[in-house]
């Protein structure tokens, strides 16, 4: 879930902003949820208690009463890492912005849809990335504990009710069912690509007529039914780093 | 010692700022190396074999050759993390600076001195924000830096101490257990045994006594250093959202 701020004096330019954020949440398949406050005090209200809440923060650097760049400051001073983007009505703060380590300060209506886009679908990345290396599978049995953060699994496979993970160059088995691991697994980017396997969408390479290929050359049988999802979601991710790659 | 490099087409300018960063310096008890190149290209050339060679670099933007908004961007492609601050007569490229995340965007006219020195400070403050990264230490009369993120563990025996690093390469140095325990607390690191400090990251198995890092070695754990070892996990792990399986 990518959580999108919005800080903005004006109610019907919160309303722009919201409708083409949630346009291309749904056109690249990503799970946003957008929080809109009208000022810095809001914002400030909203993330103190915890500050690592907030992935992207659209806000004005001055909105006519208060300083959005000293919020913003502030806002890193209490440990917010979020991705920064101010927007402006024209360039008079912007040498002052830099002080709040923004990703971009943008002018309203100047900016081309395309930048604008091109600008979100890098932090809706970089924060899908973020939370990824977050992540962690655990597996106890009897004495042993197995660490494995998701970000280097490539894929799990499941016979009978032994699931084999995936990862590097090697391999871990234990019982656990397909259906609660594919549950637990949908924040994360794993899809169902057969009965037996479910696959992280960094990790594939090319998807084909009834089986994919992975970065690493192996290949995994696609099963019929899975077969339109995974294309979708393959060609959906793709074109998300497509747009994210910077110019 | 801070690496600071100036790189502007007017030899005028480089010596006007070489100076009063070697003042502020001085004037803040800060040790500063600061080295001038009068081209974007021999500065990206200079810094393309080692990317974080530098600490800090002002940049011009409008030089004869290559444009210091790309030279910035060809050295953030390259893993330059360098605080970079852009020293330019022109406002026009402000907009781009910040695909480069640069600590300040300077005009020279409208740049008083008091300014660029609080920028100075400024970007000084992140370089050491970011060194407290990395793992110091002595070899013979000179002084060698890791980041500690690559390092899995430490081995000690006697006083000789074998770092062991990600890439496959250790090193070896001299000191006490003590010492290197004090040099390590608050960063993610533990000892599990007499002979062994291990980077919490690096775990990925934990059994009833010994433990296997990702780099496929295995560590013993020594009964008095069990439970602090759980309890260290158990604190680094609260940071990570956790699935159970």
């Amino acid at each position: 879930m990518l959580n999108v701020y919005i800080c903005l004096s004006d109610q019907l330019r919160i309303e722009k902003y919201r409708g083409v954020l949630k346009s291309l949440s749904a056109r690249y398949d990503i799970k946003s949820e957008i929080t809109s406050v009208l000022s810095g005090g809001a914002l400030l209200e909203q993330l103190s208690d915890c500050p690592g809440k907030a992935d992207v923060i659209y806000m004005e650097p001055f909105d006519g009463e208060s300083n959005g760049i000293e919020t913003a400051k502030e806002l890193r001073g209490l440990g917010c890492q979020a991705d920064i983007i101010f927007l402006a009505d024209d360039a008079a703060r912007v040498y002052d912005a830099f002080e709040a380590r923004p990703t971009q300060y943008l002018l309203h209506g100047k900016t081309p849809p395309e930048k604008f886009a091109g600008i979100f679908l890098r932090v809706a990345l970089a924060a899908r990335r973020r939370k990824e290396r977050n992540s962690l599978l655990l597996h106890s049995s009897g004495n042993t504990t197995v660490i494995l953060p998701f970000v280097n699994i490539s894929y799990f496979a499941i016979n009978n009710r032994v699931i084999t993970v995936h990862y590097e160059r090697t391999r871990l088995s234990f019982y656990a069912r397909m259906d609660m691991l594919e549950h637990q697994l949908r924040e994360q980017q794993f899809v169902r690509t057969h009965r037996s396997y479910l696959v992280n969408l960094p990790y594939i390479a090319a998807i084909e007529r009834n089986n994919l290929l992975l970065k690493s050359g192996e290949s995994l049988p696609v099963g019929c039914t899975y077969q339109a999802g995974v294309e979708r979601a393959f060609s959906l991710y793709s074109a998300w780093l497509r747009k994210a790659k910077r110019q | 010692m801070l690496t600071v490099l100036l790189c502007d087409d007017s030899r005028e300018t480089l010596e006007k700022y070489s100076a009063m960063i070697t003042k502020s310096a001085k004037k803040h008890q800060l040790e500063v190396a600061v080295s001038t190149f009068e081209s974007a290209e021999s500065l990206v050339f200079y810094l393309s074999d080692a990317p974080n060679e530098a600490d800090i670099i002002y940049l011009d933007i409008l030089m004869g050759g290559q444009n210091g908004m790309d030279a910035a961007k060809q050295l953030r492609r390259c893993g330059c993390k360098a605080e970079i601050i852009f020293l330019t007569t022109s406002g026009d490229y402000v907009f781009d600076a910040f695909d480069v995340t640069p600590v300040q965007y300077l005009i020279k006219e409208a740049t008083t001195a008091a300014k660029f020195e609080r920028v100075f400070l400024r970007a000084v403050s992140l370089v050491k924000d970011k060194t407290t990264d990395m793992f110091v230490y002595e070899s013979g009369t000179v002084r060698k830096l890791i980041p500690l993120k690559s390092i899995s563990h430490f081995e000690i025996w006697r006083r000789r101490v074998t770092v062991y690093c990600q890439e496959g390469e250790n090193f070896q140095y001299y000191t006490t257990m003590g010492q290197l325990e004090k040099h390590l607390e608050g960063k993610n690191f533990i000892r599990a045994h007499r002979s062994y400090i291990v980077n919490l990251q690096y775990i990925a198995k934990f059994h009833a006594q010994s433990l296997l890092l990702k780099s496929g070695i295995k560590i013993p754990v020594g009964g008095t250093y069990a439970q602090q070892l759980e309890e260290a996990f158990t604190a680094y792990m609260s940071q990570f959202s956790v699935y159970r399986i």
